[in-house]
C-alpha cells in the first residue's frame, strides 16, 4: 500500500497530538473464497472526516461494517476510542453511530418515534434531546413528514431521519456509508456542514462516497480501497503527488484504480 | 464546543433500561398498524376477523365429530384420547419448531432491524429476550386456531371438572414455548455452522422430517388387512410417539390427567413442561446473548451466492413449452421461469405438495379397499380430484397470485416494452396454466392409471383436473391483477394479504362448486352404469353434457377473473 504522509491542503489536522478514536489494524475479511478486504490497516483521528473511495466491490461497505462491529474479521482487530470492538463492544457502540446504505427506520414507528426510540436506547436525557432534535428538525427541514409513520418515507426522508437518530446522542464516532444518496442539493449542503460540525468539536466521521465532489469538499483525508487493499490514503494534495496527476479527484482517483487517467472528450 | 461525554449507566439497570424500551417501541409499533389497518382498511379487518371466525367454528366441529366417533369405540376411546393428543402436540411441536426457527433465522441474522439493534449499545440477552417473547407470541396463533377448538371439542364429548380449563391452557402454553425456543436455537446453530443457504437447508429438513413421517404412515398400512388388525397395527406403531422423553408426551399425559381429575399428576406434568422450557429458554438466551453478533457475522458471510451459470436449462424449457408464442413473450416467460426455478422456497413447497399426492397415487393399489367395485373407484376418483383441485388451489394462491404485485417494483420496465399489458397478463396466466397443468394433469393421470379406471372415466377426469387449473389460474392471475400489493417484495406477505384472502376464498369457492358438479355428475354415472350392468365403461351424453358445462364455468371464471384484472390493471401507474 502507498501511503502519503506529509502536509494537507487545508487547516485540518495532522497525526501529531490527537487521539486515534478508529483503529484498524491488519483487518482482513473474506466470504467464502472470494476477499473483500485484505490485510487493512487504518487509524483514524479525533476532528477528522475521512472519505472512503473505491469501486463498486472494493470492499468499501465491509470495511465500515467491520469498524462498527457488524462484520467479525478474519484476522487483526478494530478499536473504538481505544475500546476493542470484540471484546467491549456496548463500550465501543455507547461512543458510536451508523447510518447503512439504506437507511433503517422501523416502518410502523413514526421518524419522531424512531429518533425518540434511539435517544432512550443510549441513554441521552429528555431535555439534552429536545435541544438536539429542535435544531436537527430545522437544519433537516423535517417539519413536514416527522410525524408520519416511515414506511411512507422516500429514501431522502428516511436518510434524513437516520442522520437525526445517528445525532441526537451526539457520537465520538460517525460511521456512515453513502450519507447524500437521495438527498437534495439543500440537504446535502446542510449534511456537508453537519459532519464538519462534528468534526469541528472533535468527533471523527468515517464515510464512503461515490461522489467524489463530496469527498473533495468534505474530507480532510480520503482514503482509496481497490480490491480489498487501501491502495493510497492521503489528503487531496498528497494523492495528487502519489498519483503524480494533477487536476481533480476524479483523475486520481482512476489513475490509482486503473492505472490511467483518461479525460473525457469536451 | 466538544462533544459531551456518554450518559454513565450502572449495568443492571442500562439491561433493565433496554429491554424495557425495546419492548415498549414494539407495543408502540404494534398500536401503529393497527390504528392504520382500522383507519384505511375496517372492511378488510372485519373480513379477516370474521374468517379467522369461519375457520376456528369448522376446526371446532371438526374435532368435535372426531372425538364423538372415537367415543362410540367405548374400549378405544380412552387410548385413542391420549394417542390423539401425543400426535397433535408432536405434530404441533415439529410445525412450531420449523417456523420459529425460519422466523427466528430472519429476525436475529437477516433482516435490517438486526444490524440496527447489533450497531447499538444494546445487552444482546435483553434483545433475544424481546425477539423470543415476540416469537411465543407469534407461536399463540396455534393455540387460539387449534388449542382452543381442541380443548372445547373435549370438553363437549367428556365431562370435565372446572380446572380442566386452566390447566389445558397452561400445558398448552408451557408446551409451546419448548419447539419455539428449539426452533431458536436451530436458528443461531445454522447462522454459526451452516450460515450458506439457510432457508434451503431448513426446506431441507422439513422433507425429510415429512418423509420419515410418510414413511411412519406407509409402514403400517401396507400390513394390516382387517380393519381390527389395521387399528391395533396403527395403536402399536404410533406407540413410538409416546416417548416418555418428549415434551409431546408430558403435555399430553397432563392434559388427560386433567381431564380424568387427577389433578395432582396434571399439576406434576405442567411443572415438568414448565422447569424444562425454563432451563431451554435460560439456555437459549444466554448462548445466542454470548455470540449473537458474531452468529450474525457468519450469517452475513454466508449470504454471498454463488455464480449462476449459464441457465441452460430454464432456457432449454422455456423453449419446449411455451414454443407457441412470439420470441418476446417467451423471454417473459423465461423470466418468470428462472424466478419460479431460483426460489427455493417456491419450489419446494410445490414439490412437497405434488411428491406426497405422488406417494399416494403409487400406493393406491395398497389401500385396503375393493378397487374392482366401481362405487369404490368412482369415490376414490371424486377424493382425488378433490384433493389436487384443493392442493392447486393452495398453489396458486400462494405463488401465482403474487406474480403480478412482485413485477410493481419493476412495472415501468415491463410497461416500456412495445407489448400491452393485456398481453403481460394472458402471458402470466399461460405461465400459471401451464405450471398447475403439467403438475396437476400429470398426477392426475398417474391416479387414474393406477385406479384402472375405465378409458372414458380417466379422460373425463384428466379433462376436469385441466378445467380446474385453467379456472384457477384465471382467478389468481386476474385478482392479482385487481388487487395489487404495490412495492412488496414478499410473496407470502402478498398472498397473506387481503386480495390474497379474497383469492384463496374465491379459489376455494370454484373447487367446491365445480366438485359439486363432479359429484353430482357421478352419482347418475354410477346409476346408470349399475342398471345398464357396464358401470364407467362409456359415459352418457348428459355426462358429456355436464362435463362440457364444468369446463365452460372453468373457462369463464378465468376470463372472467382476467378481465376484471385487466382492466384495473390497464389503469395501473408506474
Amino acid at each position: 500500500m502507498c501511503v502519503a504522509e506529509g502536509k494537507s491542503d487545508r487547516t485540518s489536522p495532522t497525526a501529531a497530538g490527537r487521539s486515534v478514536t478508529v483503529s484498524l489494524q491488519h483487518v482482513s475479511k473474506s466470504y467464502g473464497t472470494q476477499k473483500a478486504v485484505i490485510d487493512l490497516s487504518l487509524d483514524i483521528y479525533a476532528g477528522e472526516v475521512l472519505a472512503f473511495l473505491g469501486p463498486n466491490g472494493a470492499g468499501k461497505t465491509t470495511t465500515l461494517k467491520l469498524a462498527t462491529g457488524l462484520l467479525r474479521p478474519d484476522t487483526g482487530g478494530v478499536t473504538i476510542c481505544g475500546y476493542h470492538l470484540a471484546r467491549e463492544g456496548r463500550q465501543a457502540k455507547q461512543l458510536l453511530a451508523y447510518i447503512p446504505d439504506q437507511p433503517f427506520v422501523y416502518d410502523k414507528l413514526t421518524g419522531h418515534e424512531f429518533i425518540e426510540f434511539t435517544r432512550e436506547m443510549y441513554g441521552v436525557p429528555p431535555e439534552t434531546a429536545r435541544e438536539r432534535l429542535a435544531s436537527l428538525r430545522d437544519r433537516l427541514a423535517m417539519d413536514g413528514f416527522l410525524d408520519q409513520l416511515a414506511e411512507t418515507f422516500s429514501h431522502g426522508m428516511k436518510q434524513k431521519v437516520a442522520l437525526a437518530a445517528a445525532l441526537i446522542h451526539d457520537p465520538k464516532v460517525l460511521i456512515v456509508d453513502e450519507p447524500m444518496v437521495g438527498l437534495d442539493p439543500r440537504t446535502i449542503r446542510v449534511t456537508k456542514t453537519m459532519l464538519r460540525d462534528l468534526a469541528a468539536r472533535g468527533g471523527t466521521v468515517f464515510m464512503s462516497t461515490h461522489t467524489l465532489e463530496i469527498a473533495e469538499q468534505v474530507a480532510d483525508r480520503l482514503g482509496i480501497i481497490h480490491r480489498g487493499r487501501l491502495i493510497a490514503l492521503g489528503t487531496l494534495a498528497e494523492l495528487r503527488a502519489l498519483a503524480a496527476a494533477g487536476g481533480r479527484l476524479e483523475d486520481i482517483f482512476l489513475h490509482l484504480t486503473d492505472g490511467r487517467s483518461d479525460t473525457p472528450a469536451e | 464546543m466538544t462533544i459531551e461525554e456518554p450518559v454513565e449507566r450502572s449495568a443492571h439497570r442500562a439491561a433493565v433500561l433496554d429491554a424495557l424500551v425495546l419492548a415498549r417501541y414494539r407495543v408502540v409499533q404494534w398500536r401503529n398498524a393497527l390504528d392504520q389497518q382500522l383507519r384505511d382498511a375496517p372492511v378488510r379487518t372485519f373480513v379477516v376477523l370474521l374468517l379467522l371466525v369461519v375457520i376456528w367454528a369448522a376446526l371446532y366441529f371438526l374435532l368435535k365429530t372426531i372425538f364423538e366417533q372415537i367415543s362410540r369405540w367405548e374400549l378405544v376411546a380412552v387410548v385413542a384420547n391420549k394417542h390423539i393428543f401425543v400426535h397433535f402436540f408432536l405434530v404441533l411441536a415439529v410445525m412450531l419448531a420449523f417456523s420459529n426457527a425460519v422466523l427466528a433465522f430472519g429476525s436475529l441474522f437477516g433482516r435490517d432491524e438486526a444490524a440496527h439493534l447489533l450497531s447499538m449499545p444494546v445487552h444482546p440477552r435483553q434483545v433475544l429476550c424481546i425477539k423470543w417473547l415476540e416469537g411465543m407470541l407469534l407461536s399463540s396463533w396455534s393455540f387460539m386456531l387449534l388449542g382452543v377448538p381442541l380443548m372445547l371439542a373435549v370438553a363437549k364429548n367428556t365431562t370435565v371438572a372446572w380446572y380442566y380449563y386452566p390447566l389445558f391452557i397452561g400445558h398448552f402454553f408451557g408446551f409451546v414455548l419448548i419447539p419455539a425456543t428449539f426452533g431458536l436455537l436451530v436458528a443461531w446453530v445454522v447462522a454459526m455452522w451452516v450460515p450458506r443457504r439457510p432457508l434451503m437447508l431448513l426446506l431441507w429438513f422439513a422433507a425429510l422430517v415429512l418423509g420419515v413421517g410418510i414413511y411412519y404412515l406407509w409402514s403400517f398400512s401396507r400390513e394390516a388387512a382387517q380393519a381390527e388388525q389395521w387399528l391395533d397395527l396403527l395403536f402399536r406403531e404410533i406407540s413410538l410417539a409416546k416417548n416418555k422423553l418428549l415434551p409431546s408426551t408430558w403435555t399430553a399425559e397432563g392434559i388427560v390427567a386433567a381431564i380424568e381429575r387427577r389433578v395432582g399428576d396434571s399439576v406434576v406434568y405442567l411443572l415438568v413442561v414448565l422447569g424444562n422450557a425454563a432451563f431451554l429458554a435460560w439456555l437459549a438466551i444466554n448462548v445466542l446473548g454470548r455470540t449473537w453478533a458474531e452468529a450474525y457475522s457468519r450469517a452475513r458471510q454466508g449470504q454471498i451466492r454463488p455464480r449462476v451459470r449459464r441457465a441452460w436449462f430454464t432456457a432449454g424449457l422455456c423453449e419446449l413449452l411455451f414454443f407457441y408464442l412470439p420470441g418476446r413473450l417467451r423471454h417473459i416467460m423465461l423470466k418468470d421461469l428462472r424466478g419460479f426455478a431460483r426460489d427455493a422456497t417456491q419450489w419446494t413447497q410445490m414439490v412437497i405438495m405434488l411428491g406426497l399426492l405422488v406417494l399416494y397415487a403409487t400406493n393406491l393399489k395398497r389401500l385396503p379397499v375393493d378397487l374392482a367395485r366401481p362405487e369404490t373407484k368412482t369415490l376414490i376418483a371424486f377424493l382425488n380430484l378433490s384433493t389436487i383441485s384443493l392442493i392447486l388451489a393452495t398453489f396458486t394462491s400462494r405463488f401465482v397470485y403474487p406474480l403480478l404485485s412482485l413485477e410493481s417494483q419493476q412495472l415501468w420496465l415491463l410497461g416500456l416494452l412495445p407489448t400491452g399489458r393485456t398481453t403481460l397478463l394472458l402471458v402470466k396466466f399461460l405461465f400459471a396454466v401451464t405450471m398447475t397443468g403439467l403438475s396437476g394433469v400429470g398426477v392426475m393421470a398417474l391416479a387414474v392409471t393406477m385406479l384402472e379406471l375405465p378409458a372414458a372415466w380417466a379422460t373425463l377426469n384428466t379433462l376436469l383436473c385441466f378445467g380446474i387449473c385453467v379456472g384457477l389460474s384465471g382467478l389468481s392471475v386476474g385478482l392479482g391483477a385487481r388487487f395489487p400489493v404495490l412495492g412488496q417484495r414478499n410473496p407470502a406477505r402478498i398472498a397473506a394479504g387481503f386480495g390474497g384472502t379474497v383469492n384463496l376464498i374465491a379459489s376455494m369457492l370454484f373447487v367446491s362448486i365445480l366438485m359439486t358438479g363432479v359429484a353430482m355428475l357421478a352419482l347418475a354415472e354410477l346409476k346408470h352404469g349399475l342398471e345398464t350392468l357396464q358401470p364407467l365403461v362409456t359415459l352418457t351424453p348428459h355426462t358429456w353434457r355436464v362435463a362440457i358445462g364444468l369446463l365452460l364455468f372453468s373457462g369463464l371464471t378465468a376470463a372472467g377473473a382476467l378481465w376484471i384484472g385487466g382492466r384495473h390493471f390497464e389503469r395501473l401507474e408506474y
